[in-house]
């Protein structure tokens, strides 16, 4: 059971295409990551889903609805954020939640009590006063004192010094609930959804790259060191796994998207596999992009 | 609902300092009326700027209304994908709904409120007060209308501030180029009545539908087509729109209006010599009916006629939907004031009027008797109806030449004088009956004056001011100052007048120039037995009794050209 | 506060790297048998990781035998049984061949291998 589906999700502003046949799913249950450049389409990718805007062409289904028909009853189990998000910055904390916590039936104010105190809010300045960080916590805190089953944050951490974002993460974990509970954060923050995502979406120019489990990406990618190379090693045609090639001398460097680790145990001596972190194979992800963007182009 | 009311109180919260101010300009007009009602001495200009003054706050308050229903639809704009309230749990139609009770709570009650201690101490009727509250709502509703409208199109308050100067400059610049153009002229007043109207129908239906999609929707295009086929079609309406509704609707109304008795003859068409400023190449003539058959409470009031004329050699000249101007016998409203006949009004007590009757013979000749005799004496009711005709110059000397047949046919209103309330002629003097509060400030003896001819006799004027709180339902007021000793009165022709409009209420204070009511006895002026403050003023209201429809014709009417002395009457 | 140490690094999926840290928890002594686990919750919180993360590791920490769930308490340290010594010696195969491997890359011969395996074994026993 996925809890967002996306088929064929287009959406064209006047002339660029900003979606352009995306599909998605993220299962229920996940803390699905989506990556991607800026201008690569993640807000508009969130806002079709939340229905704030609507899709050219294609369908979204969030919690089983389709997005477009997404009413206030479907809302009440879902919690959206946004960078951009304007909120009623006249109203202190404590207005900003006494006014949202009416239309939740499930609103619980033993957490809503508890996250306030997490996240060190002064319950009774004005929104307008709050820092960056307060106010995104503020923001995060009415939209998880209800324990949403759906949690959709675009570019949460931006702007956020280190404890706020700490901050931010704990509050999440905070609210949920497990397996029937699913998180869909766009970022280009990297290290921060490492550790907390389980699912990875990299989306370039409209289009999905990569959705998959963090585990298995970071299984999967390997940065490769081979000393006693000959001169002019490379393979021909380059295999498809392999990216980023580099010699130099005797030494080459690759990364290969298929590492298997039984293959280690044969390998000689002079070869090294070393595990890359999740930024590392984003850029050179992107790097890869880049490369065939150029191809194209010439 | 309870969250509709969660959503309007949120706004209510915000909202609340700047409904302060506009609090205010209700809270000054209320106080406005009491001073005017109290006015100190009597000081005309201050009566005059206090009545500009209310009707600036009053015009302030309007402005001020428009820009806060704009704040409160701006409050959850409804474009732009980064607003609060569609993340949350909230439907547009609740969002709506929620608007729409918040500015009801906010700008149309709180006036209501501030006004009801006036109108009960105006005395107004649980009937009164509903529609002097109804009216309050209304001139409220009109101006928070287009604010909601141009609000939720426009959501944000820079782009509201833009459209809002755009339309103010597209109007006035339509006005100017319609002026321009000359353009209501050869249209009958009552079609461009019914133009505008339909266009005020058309823009209020294409409004709410915008505004209902708007909420209803999420994406604005289609209100905004909505918006502009409404403007569309109310300009196609102002500009060439054949239905005559006002036409229609009085038709309705009159449709079933018998004669009611009342007879007329036309009695005379005189050549008024003037011109109408706006068609100087035509000329105004006065046509008389003489009315008959009136019951003895009852005048004929305002209505509509239509006038046919037709030449012996077929050519024929209609004009419909002249307005009536009724010149009443004081009969029926003497009569309501418990006066005796003869029925003029401006009498004194009959040794009184018979003197001066001598008087103004022997100045301006025998030939003028019979008027001012029957005029004092006559007890027979005179009831005329006027209608004033707009011809061309050729039409006018064809009259000239051959005097056409005439046929009026006329759709009028009968309306019954009653008497409302009375008070002494005092200074400082208040009454409160039937919806209306009348005060009379500080009457002072001012120099003797002349009076008018015929009579020449010096005689003293009293200043002081009137001033007269009434409900919208009781409709024009009528003023008279009664001498019961002598039988006589005055109707009350203030020179100088200022008015304050409450629109949910009428507020006139009436400069005052009275000639004190002396009477002739033995030949000479005297004070009468009893103190001139003994004399009462009463006001006297019109009350629409029934309508009536009847017809005139007359085989041959001559033009009586202007200055003949049966002209002047 | 977690009863155990450890320091996550970015590229390695980090239930591995929790599931190392506790085993070594366990054998240093830290981790005393009986003594009770944080529950997933607790876990995910102080790590901020995903709970479904954490959840897997105590459920994969319960499947090695590492840890006891008993269903008024939560999770204990389980006591190290002989039948469970044997498995988790079978269980460290996979870093021992990684381990054979590095050296090699190293150029270590077995000896050296074994005198710097008895240097941290001393190290880590010594706690």
């Amino acid at each position: 059971m996925n809890a967002i589906e996306t088929h064929a999700l287009t959406r064209r502003y006047s002339r660029t295409e900003a979606l352009a046949g995306l599909n998605l799913a993220v299962p229920e249950g996940a803390v699905f990551a989506l990556l991607g450049p800026n201008g690569a389409g993640k807000s508009t990718t969130l806002k079709i889903l939340m229905n704030l805007l609507s899709p050219s062409s294609g369908t979204a289904t969030v919690l089983g609805v389709d997005s477009q028909k997404l009413g206030p009853d479907d809302r009440t189990r879902i919690g959206y954020i946004s960078e951009n998000q304007k909120l009623p910055l006249w109203m202190s904390v404590r207005q900003l939640l006494d006014y949202c916590r009416p239309f939740y039936p499930t609103w619980d104010r033993n957490l809503e009590a508890r996250l306030l105190e997490q996240f060190d809010l002064p319950p009774e300045r004005k929104l307008r006063h709050l820092s960056r960080g307060m106010l995104m916590k503020a923001a995060l805190l009415s939209s998880l004192a209800y324990r949403p089953k759906l949690l959709v944050l675009d570019e949460p951490f931006s702007g956020l010094d280190p404890l706020s974002r700490d901050d931010f993460v704990q509050g999440i974990i905070e609210a949920s609930e497990l397996g029937e509970w699913t998180v869909l954060i766009a970022s280009h923050d990297i290290e921060e959804v490492e550790r907390f995502a389980d699912h990875i979406g990299l989306l370039e120019d409209g289009r999905l790259r990569i959705s998959e489990t963090t585990e298995s990406l970071l299984r999967r990618f390997r940065r490769i060191e081979l000393r006693d190379a000959s001169p002019g090693a490379r393979p021909t045609p380059m295999p498809a796994a392999w990216l980023d090639w580099e010699q130099s001398g005797d030494l080459v460097r690759y990364v290969d998207t298929k590492h298997d680790p039984a293959i280690q145990a044969v390998s000689p001596a002079s070869m090294t596999a070393q595990s890359m972190s999740l930024r590392e194979i984003l850029i050179v992800l992107a790097r890869q992009q880049r490369l065939q963007r150029k191809g194209v182009a010439a | 609902m309870n969250l509709t009311w969660h959503i309007a109180r949120k706004d209510i919260l915000h909202l609340r300092v700047l409904l302060i101010p506009w609090l205010a300009t209700v809270a000054i007009q209320v106080i406005v009326c009491g001073c005017l009602l109290f006015p100190p001495g009597l000081d005309l200009r201050f009566v005059e700027r206090t009545g500009m003054l209310f009707n600036l706050v009053a015009g302030v308050g309007y402005v001020l209304t428009f820009f806060l229903t704009a704040a409160l639809v701006l409050e959850d704009p409804l474009s732009g994908d980064n607003t609060f309230w569609v993340t949350r749990p909230i439907s547009g139609q609740r969002l709506l709904g929620a608007k729409l009770l918040a500015a009801i709570l906010v700008l149309g009650l709180p006036p209501v409120l501030l006004w009801l201690p006036w109108w009960f101490y105006c005395g107004f009727h649980p009937s009164d007060l509903l529609t002097a509250a109804g009216r309050t709502v209304v001139w409220q509703l009109l101006a928070m209308f287009p604010a909601f409208v141009l609000a939720s199109q426009s959501g944000r308050a820079a782009r509201f501030t833009l459209v809002t100067v755009a339309l103010a400059v597209a109007t006035w610049v339509a006005l100017v180029v319609a002026y321009a153009y000359d353009f209501p002229s050869g249209i009958a007043p009552t079609l461009l009545t019914s133009r505008l109207l339909l266009a005020l129908g058309v823009l209020f239906l294409a409004g709410c539908a915008s505004v209902w999609r708007r909420y209803g929707w999420r994406s604005g295009g289609g209100s905004q087509v909505i918006l502009g086929v409404g403007l569309a079609i109310a300009f196609t309406c102002v500009a060439a729109s054949p239905w005559n509704l006002v036409e229609a609707h009085r038709a309705w109304q009159w449709s079933d209006a018998s004669n009611q008795g009342v007879s007329m003859r036309i009695s005379a068409v005189h050549d008024a010599m003037q011109s109408d400023s706006r068609y100087p190449a035509d000329f105004i003539l006065n046509v008389s009916l003489d009315v008959s058959g009136l019951p003895d409470d009852l005048n004929a009031g305002a209505g509509w006629a239509d006038v046919e004329l037709r030449w012996p050699d077929g050519v024929t000249l209609t004009r419909r939907d002249l307005p009536l101007l009724s010149e009443p016998d004081f009969f029926p409203t003497r009569r309501a004031l418990g006066l005796p006949p003869p029925s003029a009004f401006h009498s004194w007590d009959a040794e009184t009027e018979a003197w001066l009757t001598e008087q103004a013979v022997r100045r301006v000749g025998a030939e003028r008797e019979q008027r001012y005799r029957r005029a004092a004496l006559d007890p027979t009711r005179h009831d005329r109806i006027r209608l004033t005709l707009r011809v061309s110059r050729t039409d006018l000397e064809r009259w000239h030449a051959v005097a056409p047949t005439c046929r009026v046919a006329v759709r009028g209103e009968l309306e019954k004088p009653v008497r409302v309330v009375e008070l002494p002629f005092r200074s400082n003097t208040m009454a409160q009956a039937g919806g209306v509060r009348a005060r009379l400030g500080g009457i002072v003896k001012s120099q003797a004056q002349p009076l008018r001819l015929p009579h020449s006799e010096p005689i003293d004027v009293f200043d002081g001011t009137l001033s007269v709180a009434s409900c919208p339902g009781t409709g024009d007021l009528q003023c008279f100052l009664l001498f019961r000793e002598y039988g006589s009165g005055w109707r009350w022709e203030s020179p100088r007048m200022s008015f304050a409009v409450p629109l949910s209420s009428n507020l006139g204070t009436f400069y005052l120039s009275q000639r004190m009511p002396q009477v002739i006895r033995g030949g000479a002026w005297v004070n009468p037995s009893t103190s001139p403050q003994e004399s009462n003023v009463a006001i006297v209201r019109r009350e629409f009794v029934k309508r009536f429809s009847c017809s005139a014709e007359t085989a041959a009417l001559p033009i009586t050209p202007y200055g003949d002395p049966a002209n002047s009457n | 506060m977690l009863p155990f140490s450890v320091t996550l690094k970015p590229g390695l999926p980090i239930a591995e790297q929790v599931i190392f840290a506790v085993k070594k928890a366990v054998v240093t002594g830290q981790l005393k048998p009986g003594q009770s686990f944080p529950s997933v919750r607790a876990v995910s919180q102080a790590l901020r990781i995903n709970p479904n993360t954490a959840h897997k590791i105590v459920a994969a920490l319960v499947a090695e035998g590492v840890l006891i769930t008993t269903p008024a308490v939560g999770s204990v340290v389980a006591e190290p049984s002989a039948g469970d010594r044997a498995r988790r010696a079978a269980l460290l195969g996979r870093d021992l061949e990684t381990l054979t491997v590095e050296a090699k890359k190293l150029g270590l011969t077995l000896e050296e291998l074994q005198t710097a395996l008895a240097a941290q074994w001393q190290r880590l026993s010594q706690r």
